[in-house]
């Protein structure tokens, strides 16, 4: 038995030994994935940022390497890039997917689907548009990097900026959002400003397939204090002619559904906002009724800013917060409640009631 | 129990099919008479102590009828670890490492499972309390991290919630039953089992509920209503979809792929090891417990369930599906069937003893 047994793992152990497994020295890894169209009709053009294993973490110069392959099918086309390298192309350090303006344009499903059903692309890739092209994105290369593509997923992921203007969409977000009904996806928008900066301040709002509306970087930010928690960021507050910025500690934003008093829809929404006086344009000393007229007058601001940001969601008839899902989610009827939303979506009111309350007036008075 | 994990391969995708329709009464329904088939077979099994199902049978019908029986519910235990682990296979294949042979995979598992289904059965059920103890953690750390991803989305599952009054549906009922089911494999381990004691046993049902609402509910919260029927293993693209920040490894898949690696192989060499123990029960004992025919016996018998998969290797992943839905269902009927013969012997057992 104990020789059988010996026997056994012998060959098994043959057949581990097998080239099955590539070393790492064999592989070279994909950081970065960019879909563009092609030159001709129906064509992508693909572009993949690789990263060069290297050995000496010390010394690390930034190695990496740019392939461009244009082909009808994005499988093609890396099929064809695999002839380009002499290593092996593996895809599961693969953080990030920018799709070009002109492509998300157009349709964007075609490239979620890829990126879904390859079992080797990871569900928490970041998806973004990438403006001019999602090749010059790719391109990028800002001189605080020190391992390729990190700065593009440190800046996407939020683990590394935590800029309010960044809104980080992953691909099970983005196919959930795509199919549910009741909820529109958004994808972020990164601007190459030449080979060494980029620019991600802007927010896509898309319908099922293709880019509709643009925020803009104010507005953007906006979106982030009503769809994340504790956003860090600055907001302006006029009294009389001082100008003042806040920075908020915490936020907060919850909302309703309610029918008014007329018996028309309408969407509450409620902002919390913790805040410490940051900057201030006059030479006066900061008393404690000066903050509270600072926090008015920043809830105020902000009341309209958000209102404003609000109807213009609904003008555009997406609906990038789930409102529709929201709704459904408290209503029994299943049959009807989507058709009931759909008819009382155009007639939505807003009511904003923000609560700023700025705590601090900073290190000095 | 081991089955109550075990429930990722094909249950979920089954209760998501259903999702619009009845799965949530379905999960209730099969709570209520999931718990009802645990507290009749233990207190059946508890009447006839240091007894496996063989003997009990042997005792009260005859062999004529007994053998037929016995090879079916062998067979049911089979596929039980059969489908186990072909899906684990496929997922293997498909997650980590897709270079690798397909059969280099299997024979690797078989030889694992093999070996081990021979062990005697005090020590498998020593094995697989140390299984549990190390992926339980594992896979509470995973829903843990699940549910307060803030990308959650809670209305998704409010929105499904609010889908539940339906007739529950007879296909999701079977798949939710299948978490309970792991007390069946007390049929032969109630042979080394001490004395029971039968304390508890609605926990059971508890935790079988929180489990099956877990199992239902949290990839819906990443997938939304829609999306979510579009993913062939619901439960591992939703651990692919949990990123984990402050840890060596960024991807919660590896963690919750290790978990299931173990609770899989576990599951799949308690089944068969149940299986060979029923079909060497058919054969009259040797006298030497440790004589050459027992063991090629054994060998012989493990070599059948191990060819029985590499053969159906070749299912393509809708065949495997549907042969899931069926092991389901047969498996659902064959407890039940168990039940009632159990119950018969003990009216006979209490006719003659008076």
């Amino acid at each position: 038995m104990r020789r059988l047994l010996l026997g056994i793992g012998l060959l098994l152990l043959c057949l581990t030994t097998g080239c099955e497994y590539k070393d790492i020295d064999r592989r070279i890894f994909v950081v970065a994935i960019g879909i563009d169209p092609g030159e001709k009709e129906d064509h992508y053009k693909v572009s993949l940022k690789l990263a060069i294993p290297q050995g000496d973490v010390t010394k690390i110069d930034e190695k990496m390497q740019i392939l461009t392959e244009e082909s009808s099918s994005i499988s093609e086309a890396l099929r064809r890039m695999k002839s380009k390298v002499e290593k092996e192309l593996d895809y599961v350090h693969c953080k990030s997917l920018i799709v070009g303006e002109k492509l998300a344009a157009e349709d964007i499903r075609h490239v979620l689907d890829w990126a879904v059903r390859r079992r080797d692309i990871q569900l928490i890739l970041n998806f973004a548009v990438g403006r001019p092209e999602a090749l010059q994105v790719i391109q990028v290369k800002p001189p605080s990097e020190r391992i390729p593509s990190n700065s593009l997923i440190m800046a996407m992921s939020g683990q590394g900026t935590e800029s309010p203007f960044i809104a980080s969409v992953y691909a099970y977000q983005l196919m959930r959002n795509i199919y549910e009904n009741g909820k529109d996806p958004i994808l972020p928008i990164i601007e190459a400003q030449g080979k060494e900066q980029f620019l991600i301040n802007q927010i896509a709002l898309l319908d099922k397939q293709k880019i509709r509306l643009v925020l803009s970087p104010k507005e953007t930010r906006l979106f982030n204090l009503l769809t994340r928690s504790n956003l860090r960021t600055n907001f302006p507050a006029t009294v009389d002619d001082g100008k003042y910025q806040y920075y908020t500690e915490s936020s907060s934003s919850s909302y309703r559904i309610i029918t008014t008093k007329e018996g028309e829809p309408a969407i509450r929404y409620k902002i919390k906002i913790k805040g410490i006086l940051e900057e201030s344009s006059t030479q006066e000393i900061v008393t404690h009724s000066l903050l509270q007229q600072i926090s008015d007058a920043g809830a105020e601001a902000l009341n309209q800013e958000v209102e404003a940001l609000l109807y213009k969601v609904r003008d555009s008839g997406l609906d990038p917060f789930g409102w529709g899902i929201h709704y459904g989610a408290r209503h029994w009827n299943n049959s009807t409640e989507l058709k009931e939303w759909e008819r009382l979506y155009p007639r939505l009111k807003f009511q904003v009631e923000a609560a700023v309350g700025v705590k601090y007036s900073g290190m000095i008075r | 129990m081991n089955s109550l994990i075990n429930i990722i391969n094909f249950v979920p995708r089954e209760l998501m099919d259903a999702r619009f329709r009845g799965a949530q009464t379905s999960i209730l329904a099969a709570v209520v008479l999931g718990t009802v088939f645990v507290y009749l077979f233990t207190a059946l099994m508890a009447k006839f102590p240091g007894k496996d199902v063989q003997e009990i049978l042997t005792a009260a019908i005859s062999r004529g009828v007994i053998n037929p029986l016995i090879i079916i519910f062998a067979a049911l235990w089979c596929a039980a670890g059969l489908i186990t682990i072909l899906s684990f296979i496929d997922i293997t294949l498909r997650f980590i490492s897709p270079d690798t042979g397909p059969y280099l995979v299997v024979l690797g598992f078989l030889v694992v499972v093999c070996f081990c289904a021979r062990m005697d059965s005090l020590s498998l059920l020593y094995g697989l309390e140390v299984m549990l103890g190390i992926s339980v953690p594992l896979i509470l750390y995973t829903l843990i991290k699940a549910v307060t991803n803030p990308d959650f989305s809670w209305d998704a599952v409010l929105q499904i919630i609010t889908y539940f009054p339906h007739a529950p549906d007879v296909k999701s009922m079977a798949a939710a039953t299948f978490s309970f089911s792991g007390y069946i494999n007390m049929a032969v381990f109630n042979r080394v089992l001490p004395k029971m004691r039968l304390k508890h046993r609605w926990i059971l049902g508890v935790q079988g509920l929180a489990v099956l609402l877990l199992t239902f509910y949290v990839p819906i919260g990443y997938f939304g209503t829609v999306a979510v029927e579009r993913h062939v293993y619901t439960w591992f693209s939703t651990a692919d979809s949990i990123g984990i920040n402050t840890f060596i490894i960024e991807r919660m898949l590896f963690i919750f792929y290790f978990a299931y690696l173990n609770l899989s192989l576990t599951s799949v060499i308690i089944h068969w090891h149940v299986g060979k123990e029923l079909l060497t029960g058919l054969f009259p004992s040797p006298k030497n417990p440790k004589s050459r025919a027992k063991k090629w016996r054994e060998l012989a018998i493990l070599g059948l369930f191990s060819a029985i998969t590499l053969t159906l290797m070749r299912l393509d992943q809708y065949q495997l599906n549907i042969l899931g839905i069926w092991f389901l269902l047969a498996r659902w009927l064959g407890e039940l069937l168990l039940i009632m013969l159990l119950f018969y012997c003990y009216t006979m057992l209490r006719r003659r003893k008076p």
